[in-house]
């Protein structure tokens, strides 16, 4: 902040030049001009992508999503009247297992309809997430990978540790099958399972898979993802309104 | 200099730190900016990326990425 007040405000610059600067960064950027407007939204969408950031900061070249921008922007969805629906979508690595579990029960405990959508990849501690919404659709061509969780650095207190990484591990499970149709022994055989990853036990489920096995709801892409929203938005419009006119009827 | 490599380009010719260092992240209305200062004039800074839920945010050309942002400060310190 303090920088930018340092550099004294000079809004009298050469205007004319800033446009035309402005319109050839934006072919630079986009490769278009014009972006097209549209109507104020009523469904929120929130990104998942890159890593997902703990409590350590990555490196400037890595992508991530870090938690201190979703959960706040969950809060300001879930408060804000005017967003009926949330659509998440995924495209993401994994990364921290506290922090990808804490936005997963931040979208599961939601009273707003929401829809996550897997693009690309949803792996590892993007799993949780993925199954933490309403109803979850992956492209067809989209990956997820189930393995157990893992923990790199110093360790002291071998058994101990081993413990906590069980509970850990168990707190994923447990939220997985909660939150999806997938039962906790079929989970367990595919993070566990041999053979299909290289230097590494688990499972790298592709999009239709991960509908057979009951983690992800269907296969489908944005257009299906948003029509599912819009119908769950109807849905609870029509409860609401059911419920308000029960309890005019009990009031009077 | 002719580099035969299986390596990507960007793993053997990182960016500089310095080049992320640069970049701030403003909140604006719906959500957050992150905007670096342009190279050629000291009032003004560049979007580099829109943080947002609200998908009308990308739509907004004057905060597109590579649009510019004349620096505008008023008492409180807001851009």
């Amino acid at each position: 902040m303090s920088d930018r007040q340092e550099t004294a405000p000079n809004q009298d610059g050469n205007k004319q030049n800033d446009k035309s600067d402005g319109i050839l960064n934006k072919i630079q950027q986009l490769g278009q001009t014009n972006v097209p407007q549209m109507e104020q939204s009523n469904l929120h969408c929130i990104t998942i992508i890159g890593q997902i950031e703990g409590h350590t900061q990555l490196p400037p070249q890595n992508k991530t999503t870090k938690y201190e921008h979703i959960i706040p922007q969950l809060v300001a969805a879930e408060q804000n009247p005017k967003v009926e629906g949330l659509m998440i979508i995924l495209n993401t690595v994994g990364g921290d297992v506290e922090a990808g579990l804490a936005i997963s029960e931040m979208i599961s405990s939601l009273s707003k309809p929401t829809v996550t959508l897997v693009l690309g990849g949803g792996h590892s501690i993007g799993v949780p997430i993925a199954t933490s919404s309403d109803y979850s659709y992956i492209a067809e061509t989209a990956t997820m990978t189930i393995h157990p969780i893992r923990l790199t650095g110093l360790v002291i207190g071998v058994p101990q540790t081993f413990e906590y990484m069980d509970k850990m591990q168990d707190r994923v499970i447990q939220f997985v099958t909660r939150h999806s149709t997938v039962e906790e022994e079929k989970f367990k055989e595919l993070m566990f399972s041999k053979g299909n990853l290289t230097r590494d036990i688990g499972t790298n489920v592709v999009g239709d898979d991960a509908v057979k096995y009951g983690i992800i709801n269907e296969v489908g892409g944005i257009g299906s993802a948003i029509k599912k929203l819009n119908e769950m938005i109807e849905e609870r419009k029509e409860q609401n309104g059911d419920d308000q006119s029960g309890s005019e009827g009990v009031i009077q | 200099m002719i580099l035969y490599t299986t390596q990507p380009q960007e793993l053997i010719f990182p960016t500089d730190d310095k080049e992320f260092e640069k970049q701030q992240t403003i909140p604006f209305g719906d959500g957050h900016l992150v905007v670096e200062p342009d190279s050629e004039s000291l009032d003004q800074y560049r979007v580099v990326r829109v943080i947002s839920s609200n998908p009308n945010a990308y739509m907004d050309e004057s905060l597109a990425p590579g649009a510019t942002l004349s620096v505008r400060v008023d008492l409180e310190g807001n851009l």
